[in-house]
C-alpha cells in the first residue's frame, strides 16, 4: 500500500518528506494542503530546518499511535523521553513555538510538560533567567505579595468573634 | 547537541504558551512563581487560569489524598507534605475536622462552631460566619451534617449544613461563597419519604457526617433507624434534596458498616460485614443513580489483612484508596490492580488522626486536657483499643502514653480523660452492670496509680447515671452531671486520699454539681486563677475565653501562645473554694 508523500519546506529552504498520515498530525499543515494544494512543498516560513528536522522525526514516530497495546505505548513513551533528553533549552523553546504554530497537540503537550518539569525544581530567580524575564516588582510589591501569601486568611461577613459576642 | 546556551534573547513566548506550560505545574510551584513578574502574577491569579488549571488536574488525575493530623498531611505516592492548619499555624488544632472537600478545597470545622473553606495549596482560608449560635453545633447526637460543593453553572462554592433544631425539625442551611449569605431550606423534607425521618444518627463504625461532592451534588449517608440507612443527595444548582436508593447489602445497619467515598468522580459505598470474616464490598453509583458492585475483596486473599484495616483516606481521584492498619501505617490500595503500596508511616499523626475519626461525638473528649506542659487526648485505635496521646507544648512533639489496663478494652469500658488538679486523671466505667467507676491518676513518669474505686452498692451508685463533666478543679473536686438536666447541686460525703499524690491536699469530698452546662456561671474576677491552675469545664475554652474577654479580659495581654493554652484547657465552673460561680449566666 503506497501512501501519499508530503514535502515540507523550511524557512531556510530545506525540504523534508513525510507520509501524509504523519504530516496530518499537524493541523496547520493539514489545512494548508487542503486549502492550497501546494506543488513544491508546504512552505513553513516560521520554522528553521534545524527545528523542522526534529518535528518531522516526531511526526514519523507518532504517525501510528498504538491504541490498546500497552507495551507499544510504553515504548513510545520511552522514545519521547529520549527525544527531548539531549535537547538544550533554546531548541526546546523553538520546538514549543513550532508545535504551537504547526498545531501538533502531542508535541505541544510533550514539550510544555518537559518545560514544566524543568521549572518545578527551580527558584523564582532561575525561572526569570530561563525565560529572560525582568523582575518588574518593586521590593515593596514583592513584600506585599509575600505577606498576603503568608497571611492567607480572608473573612467574609462579620467575624466570628463579633458573632460570638452578639450571641450573649 | 550540546547544551550551548541558556540565553534565549529575543525569544519571548506569547502568553498562550506560558499558559500551556503553567497549567502543567503543580499549584505549589505556581504560588512560588507568582513572584516572577507582574504579568505572571496577574496570569496565575486570574480566575480563568485557575479553572483551566483545575480542569487539567481533574483530567490528569492529579488529586492527592489527605490525612488530617496534628499538622495537615497531603499524601501522594511520591511524597507527603505537611502543612499547618490555618487558624493556628504554629500549634496544634486538633479540633479541626475536615467536613467536606471539593476541587482541592476543604471545609474545616473547628469544635463545630468555627467554620471555613481552606485551600491547603495556597494556604488561603475563608472564614464563614456561623449561621447558628455556637451552642447549636454542640448538641452531641445532633451534630450537623456538613458538605462543600461547587455549582458550575453559577461558579459558586456552597457550604451546606443539615441540622435538627431542638424541636426535631430538620432544616438545611446553605452558604453561597459568592454572595456571602446563608439561606435556609425548611421544607426540603416535606412531601416525601424523608418527612417523618428522625434525624440521622452516626454509624457506630464510621463518621459519615461529611458530605461527598460528586457529579454536581453533595451526598450524605445517614441512618433512618437501627435497621435502615438512607442516602440523601443535594443538587447544588437547583438547591434540592432527594433520597437515593441504596444497594441492598448496606441497608441493614445491624449487619454492615458503611462508608461513603468520592472515588474518581463517582460516588462509592464501602460496606463491611460486622460478622466474621468481614468481607468488604465496594459499590459505585452510576449517573442514573443505580448501583454496580465494583469490587469484592475476596476472603482468604492476602487482602484479608484488610479486616483490620480501615478506609481512612479520602480516597484519591486516581482509583486508589487509603487504608490504615493497626500498626498505624498507611497503605494505598489500587482498586483496579489490587496493588498495595505503603505510603508512609505517620506514627503519631495517624494515631491522632485515628482518634479524630473514632472519637465519640457523644462525649466531648475531643477537647484536650492540659496538664504538665502538655495536652492529652484520649482516642480510639480500633474497636478494642484506646490510645492516649500527649502533645508537648514546648517541644511540639506527640507521644503515645501507656494506658492503665482496665480502660484499654473499649468494648467493656467507657473512659474519659480529665485534668484533675495538675494531674491527668482517667475515669473508667464498666459498660456492664453494676457499672463500677475507677479513677486512675498518671504520675510524672507516665505510670498510673489507681486513685479511687467507687464501691458498688454505696450511695455513690447514683453515679451510674451521672457523667463526669467537669475537668476537676484544683481543689480535688470533680464535677458530675446527671443525664437529666437539673438545677440542684449537692455534696456527697466520701473521703479518700492518696499520699503518693503529695503535695496535693487531701481530698475531702465529692462535689456533685448538677448544673446544666449552658447554665454554668463564671466569675469575672477569677479568670486569672482559673487559667493558672489549669482547671475545668464549661462549654469550651474558646467560649469561656470570649466570655472572659467580654468581661474585661485577663489583666495582661494574651498572646497566641497563651491563647492556645486557653483553647486546650477545659474551663471550670467552680471557684477555688469549690463553689459554683454566680452572677453571670452563659
Amino acid at each position: 500500500m503506497s501512501t501519499k508523500k508530503i514535502t515540507l519546506l523550511s524557512s531556510d529552504n530545506e525540504l523534508f518528506t513525510v507520509d501524509e498520515e504523519a504530516a496530518n498530525q499537524s493541523l496547520t499543515i493539514k489545512h494548508l494542503i487542503e486549502d492550497t494544494e501546494p506543488e513544491n512543498g508546504v512552505p513553513l516560513p516560521q520554522v528553521h530546518s534545524k527545528i523542522l528536522a526534529k518535528v518531522t522525526e516526531y511526526l514519523i514516530k507518532h504517525a501510528n499511535e498504538p491504541d490498546n497495546d500497552a507495551a507499544a505505548k510504553e515504548e513510545l513513551k520511552n522514545w519521547d523521553d529520549k527525544f527531548l533528553e539531549k535537547v538544550n533549552h533554546e531548541t526546546l523553546f523553538d520546538l514549543i513555538l513550532a508545535a504551537n504554530y504547526l498545531d501538533i497537540k502531542g508535541l505541544l503537550d510533550l514539550t510544555c510538560q518537559t518545560v514544566a518539569d524543568l521549572m518545578n525544581g527551580m527558584s523564582v530567580v532561575e525561572v526569570r533567567k530561563l525565560f529572560n524575564i525582568v523582575n518588574d516588582f518593586t521590593p515593596e510589591d514583592e513584600a506585599e505579595v509575600r505577606k498576603r501569601r503568608k497571611r492567607g486568611t480572608k473573612t467574609i461577613g462579620p467575624s466570628n468573634d463579633q458573632a460570638n459576642q452578639s450571641n450573649h | 547537541m550540546m547544551n550551548t546556551s541558556d540565553n534565549i534573547d529575543e525569544k519571548y513566548f506569547p502568553e498562550e504558551i506560558f499558559l500551556e506550560i503553567l497549567i502543567r505545574l503543580p499549584a505549589t510551584s505556581l504560588i512560588r512563581f507568582m513572584l516572577v513578574s507582574k504579568s505572571w502574577h496577574a496570569l496565575i491569579s486570574d480566575s480563568h487560569f485557575i479553572k483551566l488549571h483545575l480542569n487539567k488536574a481533574v483530567q490528569d488525575d492529579k488529586f492527592v489524598s489527605f490525612v488530617p493530623s496534628d499538622i495537615f498531611h497531603l499524601i501522594n505516592p511520591e511524597a507527603s507534605l505537611a502543612l499547618s492548619y490555618p487558624f493556628n499555624p504554629h500549634g496544634v488544632d486538633l479540633d479541626f475536622c475536615v467536613m467536606g472537600s471539593c476541587n482541592g478545597l476543604l471545609l474545616l470545622v473547628n469544635n463545630r462552631y468555627l467554620m471555613g473553606v481552606w485551600n491547603p495549596t495556597t494556604r488561603e482560608f475563608i472564614n464563614i460566619p456561623s449561621p447558628v449560635p455556637p451552642i447549636m453545633h454542640c448538641l452531641g447526637d445532633n451534630s450537623p451534617f456538613y458538605g462543600l460543593g461547587y455549582d458550575s453553572n453559577t461558579d459558586d462554592y456552597k457550604v451546606v449544613l443539615i441540622m435538627q433544631d431542638r424541636w426535631g425539625v430538620v432544616e438545611a442551611k446553605i452558604f453561597s461563597t459568592s454572595s456571602c449569605t446563608w439561606t435556609t431550606i425548611k421544607g426540603w423534607y416535606t412531601g416525601n419519604a424523608i418527612s417523618h425521618m428522625p434525624f440521622f444518627n452516626f454509624d457506630d463504625g464510621f463518621d459519615n457526617s461529611e458530605g461527598k461532592f460528586v457529579m454536581e451534588a453533595i451526598y450524605w449517608l445517614g441512618e433512618l433507624n437501627e435497621e435502615k440507612r438512607a442516602l440523601i443527595a443535594f443538587n447544588l444548582e437547583r438547591e434540592e434534596f432527594k433520597e437515593i436508593q441504596l444497594p441492598e447489602p448496606s441497608v441493614n445497619r445491624r449487619e454492615y458498616h458503611a462508608k461513603l467515598k468520592a472515588w474518581r468522580q463517582n460516588l462509592c459505598l464501602f460496606t463491611r460485614s460486622k460478622s466474621f470474616p468481614h468481607p468488604y464490598e465496594i459499590f459505585v453509583m452510576k449517573r442514573d443513580s443505580s448501583w454496580s458492585k465494583l469490587y469484592n475483596i475476596p476472603t482468604g486473599s492476602s487482602l484479608m489483612v484488610m479486616t483490620s484495616w480501615k478506609v481512612v483516606g479520602g480516597s484519591s481521584d486516581n482509583g486508589k484508596v487509603l487504608l490504615q492498619g493497626e500498626q498505624c501505617n498507611v497503605i494505598q490500595y489500587d482498586l483496579e490492580s489490587g496493588m498495595v503500596e505503603e505510603v508512609g508511616r505517620h506514627e503519631y499523626h495517624t494515631i491522632v488522626q485515628n482518634f479524630l475519626k473514632n472519637a465519640s461525638k457523644r462525649d466531648f473528649i475531643r477537647t484536650g486536657n492540659f496538664v504538665w506542659e502538655a495536652i492529652y487526648w484520649l482516642g480510639e485505635l480500633n474497636e478494642e483499643k484506646r490510645t492516649l496521646i500527649a502533645f508537648n507544648l514546648e517541644r511540639e512533639e506527640f507521644k503515645e502514653i501507656q494506658l492503665p489496663e482496665p480502660s484499654v478494652n473499649r468494648r467493656e469500658y467507657h473512659a474519659k480523660l480529665k485534668a484533675w488538679g495538675q494531674n491527668l486523671c482517667l475515669f473508667t466505667r464498666s459498660k456492664s452492670f453494676p457499672h463500677p467507676y475507677e479513677i486512675f491518676v498518671m504520675k510524672r513518669d507516665s505510670s498510673w496509680s489507681k486513685l479511687y474505686n467507687i464501691p458498688t452498692g454505696s450511695s455513690l451508685m447514683v453515679m451510674t447515671s451521672w457523667k463526669v463533666v467537669g475537668g476537676s478543679s484544683d481543689n480535688g473536686k470533680v464535677l458530675l452531671t446527671p443525664n437529666e438536666v437539673g438545677r440542684q447541686s449537692f455534696a456527697l460525703r466520701e473521703i479518700f486520699e492518696d499520699e503518693s499524690l503529695a503535695p496535693r491536699p487531701r481530698i475531702r469530698e465529692w462535689y456533685l454539681q448538677s448544673c446544666a452546662l449552658p447554665c454554668s456561671t463564671c466569675n469575672p474576677n477569677s479568670h486569672k486563677v482559673s487559667r493558672t491552675k489549669g482547671a475545668a469545664l464549661v462549654e469550651s475554652g474558646r467560649r469561656a475565653w470570649a466570655r472572659m474577654r467580654k468581661l474585661g479580659g485577663p489583666s495582661r495581654g494574651v498572646g497566641a501562645e497563651e491563647r492556645r493554652l486557653w483553647m486546650g484547657v477545659n474551663w471550670e465552673a467552680l471557684d477555688s473554694e469549690g463553689r459554683p460561680f454566680e452572677g453571670v449566666s452563659f
